[in-house]
């Protein structure tokens, strides 16, 4: 038997035993991370190229491998939040030690070969997994080493008591650190060498942070900032964002764009605490990247992950029907000109939300797959309801539009009509329910449930302090306000914010 | 005279950078054309529909219904767009008739008019929202057009494509004109698109994935199992039978000889040859004003960027045949394909956000025409007891064709198993004893040792030429043997 007919012989008991690894790359991975390794479709998909994923010892890409990965990923600093099909199935071990051999040494990679052996051991040692693996489950097993946000980064901490911003320049530091994790982080009230330094317990406290930031490229940048209470920031000795007075650091974070150059540049930030809680948040971003770098421990933060695209009514409402958070599945979003917003839920026949100020950030749904549920993006959130407002077995039927674009949802309830119409006028919204065929009985709408709703003079009512509803005909039955359905009427509620 | 030269080689250049022509001969066949969309807007299309007067509607994943007309002139720049609608839920299914959108969203098939002629959709109706929806992504609702009776089929995705977290999932539910609701199949995972034949069977495309070794076309027979049962248990909101549970792991064959209601894939499209994510289905009834396939399947495919070709037949009651890769370099990821009959145009639409696509851009929206001119292809391949027959788009050359060793056949399978995808399997190496051509030269009738019930059969006739001396343009196809006629 020739070489060649024992090729053939062996190729026949395993035809699948291709062990190019650069095919089978093309085959099976480049459709998403690319023919160059750098991320599919201008870098939407995570990069293979120079990826610590792939570096050091080949088990934690083997795993990926395996079974997949699901959720947020960050990848050179870019957060990506897609699937990874699992590939244990379908690729024989030898194919995966192929394929990974061949990323680990392409594109500037330069980690060692992987063997059919070293994916035989993980795949049995992992044989029970069934789910894809998360980001952090597999950093826990498998640590990336972490580039450091800030070098040289020195802190000094200040106490006193103020009760306004202190001139950082004309106080002494009670003490002064090394931070060798290069990122700032507010005390877990650490004590110096020696010292039994607790934070003043009815003081304030203050902290200045001095480090290097290194840039990428030359370009814009943005910058975030939170902070309770306040501080400032500063590039090469230049302010570049301040907050002043006292707060809560949930919206009052500050967002500014600079031009920097690359390379190292000297960064200081300066916080101070007047009252009540402590927290600070600061993260930059190369502009027009969705992905923030925090500086700081704390990273949860209204900033967000995907570019903002605010939706905002011009000359009529507009209709976002998609998945909004704390109402059910099934939302239609309407925003009226004139920042007064609702989300109808056709689960519950009921407008659950109403807000002012801006409408919604469609960003979340319209990046990448859009997983997960987005909030209203504005202010004075009241959800009027929690259950369905009408009996389970009456039927959502659909929308109509006015001329002005203002909705009037469709209800059908055996031979009881509802036409639930909308539209506003300043600060609030003015709601229209008229009612015909036929009633069997008593049936009653809920206008108001699982938010504290008291009665503050004829036909109107405080619901959860941030709205006045007015209405006729109402009653408060078990907490909840209801209004009677009876044919042939129709029944105007405002909502007015306060 | 001295300048001309440089601006010439510098337009070639320009056209060459413009198309990424991965097929060098597909513009001799088939001229694909981008049609401008609105400047500024994010068009990623979902699903498109015909209307009268050669206009052209599209909805986009975002949720917005755009009308578009001069998409069949010859002078493209001049289409022009109008938005009729707006807020929907990310539509994957539309149709057109009288003055009336009918639309498969996400959560549910509503019907979409413009009740007092100023030209924007205003009744927004309601016709089913009575399948389970739980807030994820991944639970889409892909919308056939109505079949014969006015129903629309709707493919209800598995929840993330691996559970079934609300009802109905893994489902196939018609929806009839009064709004009535069918379950009709059982066992889907993570369709891509939603079609019928030409003798209007109804067809889907089913993604690799758990219990889908490869991606397939199948064949949505009211009544019938396609082999994930993750949705299984929503049976008992109807009162139905329970559908089989496979056996895990095992094979196709073995499983739906046990479960009779359990229909096997009619195509196989192997994962990696024949793409990767295969979408949308258009049939040609267009009486070959887009070349010979008459009655033939197209199927889009979202990651190749691609359009491929299926020829299927029925033997033993059951649906099987062969595809054929057809049209390449699609500018994005492809969703939704549809055959204009009249015309012989083919539209198509597509998007890359959340899945990466050999076409480079984030959307697209594209015609592709016939120029006329047939290439030299394997037009349908049929199975016999004993092998199978070839026909042609044009005569053969008799020396190449009648030569049983320029073809060369492999046969597979794949595990049906509950983990994602599978390798090729039980490989097998039919041999082809016989090449006999027909007297009129258009067909070949191959004769086989060693065919296999179940396994996908590839077949390679690259040696063979037509009688002009071409080869042909694409001379793979994978034919997916169900059953053997006797």
């Amino acid at each position: 038997m020739s070489y060649r007919h024992l090729l053939a012989f062996f190729s026949l008991l395993a035809p699948a035993l291709a062990q190019d690894g650069g095919q089978l790359y093309t085959l099976t991975c480049s459709a998403c991370h690319g023919a160059d390794g750098k991320g599919a479709a201008n870098g939407t998909f995570p990069p293979l190229a120079l990826s610590p994923y792939l570096a050091g010892e080949p088990d934690r890409a083997i795993k990926i491998v395996l079974h997949g990965l699901n959720g947020p990923v960050n990848v050179l600093g870019k957060t990506y939040n897609l699937e990874m099909p699992p590939q244990g199935a379908a690729m024989q071990d030898e194919n995966i030690a192929a394929v990974l051999t061949y990323v680990r040494s392409a594109w500037g990679n330069t980690a060692g070969p992987v063997t059919a052996d070293q994916v035989k051991k993980i795949r049995a040692a992992t044989s029970s997994r069934s789910e894809h693996w998360t980001a952090p489950e597999l950093l826990k097993l498998h640590p990336i080493q972490e580039i450091k946000p800030l070098t040289n980064l020195l802190s000094f901490t200040y106490t006193g008591n103020w009760t306004a911003a202190p001139d950082f320049a004309k106080l002494k530091p009670a003490a002064a650190e090394e931070e060798p994790t290069g990122r700032i982080a507010l005390p877990k009230i650490k004590a110096p060498k020696g010292k039994d330094v607790s934070p003043p317990a009815s003081g304030n406290l203050g902290m200045v942070w001095e480090g290097t930031l290194t840039l990428p490229t030359t370009g814009d940048y943005e910058f975030l900032f939170g902070a309770d209470d306040g501080g400032s920031i500063l590039l090469d000795g230049k302010l570049i964002t301040q907050i002043t007075g006292a707060g809560p650091l949930k919206g009052r974070e500050k967002q500014v764009i600079i031009p920097a150059s690359a390379g190292p540049h000297k960064f200081r930030a300066e916080y101070y605490d007047l009252l009540g809680l402590k927290a600070l948040q600061i993260a930059w971003r190369q502009k027009s990247q969705k992905e923030w770098n925090f500086l700081t421990e704390e990273t949860k933060s209204a900033a967000k992950v995907w570019p903002p695209i605010i939706l905002k009514p011009t000359e009529r409402p507009i209709i976002y029907r998609n998945f909004i958070e704390k109402t059910s599945p099934r939302a239609i979003g309407v925003g009226f000109p004139g920042e007064v917003n609702l989300a109808y839920s056709v689960d519950n026949l009921a407008p659950e939300l109403i807000w002012t100020g801006a409408f919604i950030d469609a960003g979340h749904h319209w990046t990448d797959r859009g997983i997960g549920n987005e909030p209203p993006a504005g202010l004075k959130v009241v959800k009027l309801t929690t259950a369905p407002a009408l009996d389970k077995a009456a039927k959502f039927r659909g929308y109509k539009l006015d001329p002005a674009g203002n909705p009037s949802f469709s209800v059908q309830f055996g031979e009881l009509s509802l036409l639930d119409g909308y539209t506003t006028s300043t600060s609030s919204l003015i709601r229209s329910l008229k009612v015909s065929g036929k009633s069997s009985g008593s049936t009653v709408l809920t206008l108001v449930d699982g938010v504290a709703v008291t009665a503050t003079g004829p036909d109107t009512f405080d619901v959860g302090g941030l709205v006045t509803l007015t209405a006729k005909s109402t009653k408060i039955l078990d907490g909840k306000l209801v209004l009677p359905l009876v044919p042939g009427t129709t029944t105007e509620i405002r909502y007015l914010w306060k | 005279m001295r300048l001309l030269i440089p601006l010439l080689f510098t337009t070639t250049l320009t056209h060459a950078l413009a198309a990424p022509a991965y097929d060098p001969h597909q513009a001799e066949y088939y001229l694909r054309e981008e049609i401008p969309l609105p400047p500024g807007e994010v068009m990623e299309l979902g699903s498109i529909a015909l209307m009268p007067d050669q206009k052209v509607a599209v909805t986009t994943r975002r949720g917005d219904l755009w009308i578009c007309s001069g998409a069949y002139e010859k002078d493209l720049s001049k289409v022009t767009w109008k938005r009729f609608a707006q807020g929907l839920h990310e539509p994957l299914g539309m149709s057109f008739k009288d003055g009336t959108f009918t639309l498969t969203q996400r959560p549910e098939v509503t019907r979409i008019r413009d009740s007092d002629g100023d030209g924007l959709a205003d009744t927004f109706e309601t016709l089913n929202n009575s399948w389970g929806s739980s807030a994820d992504y991944h639970e889409y609702a892909f919308g056939s057009v109505p079949d014969k009776n006015g129903d629309i089929w709707v493919a209800l995705c598995l929840t993330g494509s691996a559970a079934a977290k609300s009802d109905w999932r893994g489902w196939c539910m018609r929806i009839t004109p009064k709004g009535e609701i069918i379950p009709t199949c059982s066992g889907l995972r993570s369709p891509g698109g939603i079609g019928f034949n030409s003798v209007g069977d109804t067809f889907y495309t089913d993604n690799q994935g758990l219990w889908n070794g490869s991606s397939s076309l199948k064949w949505l027979k009211p009544g019938s199992f396609q082999g994930n049962p993750t949705g299984n248990k929503y049976h008992t909101l109807a009162n139905l039978p329970a559908p089989p549970e496979p056996a895990d792991p095992s094979r196709v064959l073995a499983e739906r000889l046990k479960h009779p209601e359990f229909i096997p894939p009619a195509v196989v499209l192997p994962h990696g040859q024949v793409g990767h994510s295969p979408t949308g289905i258009a049939c040609d009834m267009s009486g070959g004003k887009f070349g010979p396939w008459t009655n033939q399947l197209y199927l889009g495919e979202q990651t190749y960027s691609q359009v491929q070709r299926v020829f299927l037949e029925q033997v033993n009651g059951l649906y099987q045949g062969a595809v054929f890769l057809m049209l390449d370099a699609f500018e994005a990821g492809l969703i939704p394909i549809v055959l204009d009959q009249k015309d012989g145009t083919l539209f198509t639409g597509g998007s890359n956000r959340g899945w990466a696509s050999r076409g480079t851009k984030p959307f697209t929206f594209e015609r592709v025409r016939w120029t006329g001119k047939t290439p030299f292809e394997i037009l349908t391949m049929s199975a016999n007891s004993d092998g199978f027959t070839l026909k042609f788009t044009e005569p053969v050359d008799p020396a190449t064709a009648g030569n049983p060793a320029n073809y060369a056949m492999k046969a597979w399978t794949y595990i049906l198993q509950h983990t994602y995808g599978s390798p090729e399997v039980d490989q097998a190496t039919p041999q082809i004893t016989k090449a006999t051509v027909s007297p009129d030269k258009t067909s070949v009738r191959l004769t086989i040792t060693g065919l296999v019930r179940g396994h996908v059969h590839h077949l390679d006739s690259s040696k063979i030429t037509s009688a002009a001396g071409q080869p042909l343009w694409h001379p793979d196809a994978w034919y997916t043997l169900n059953e053997i006629p006797k």
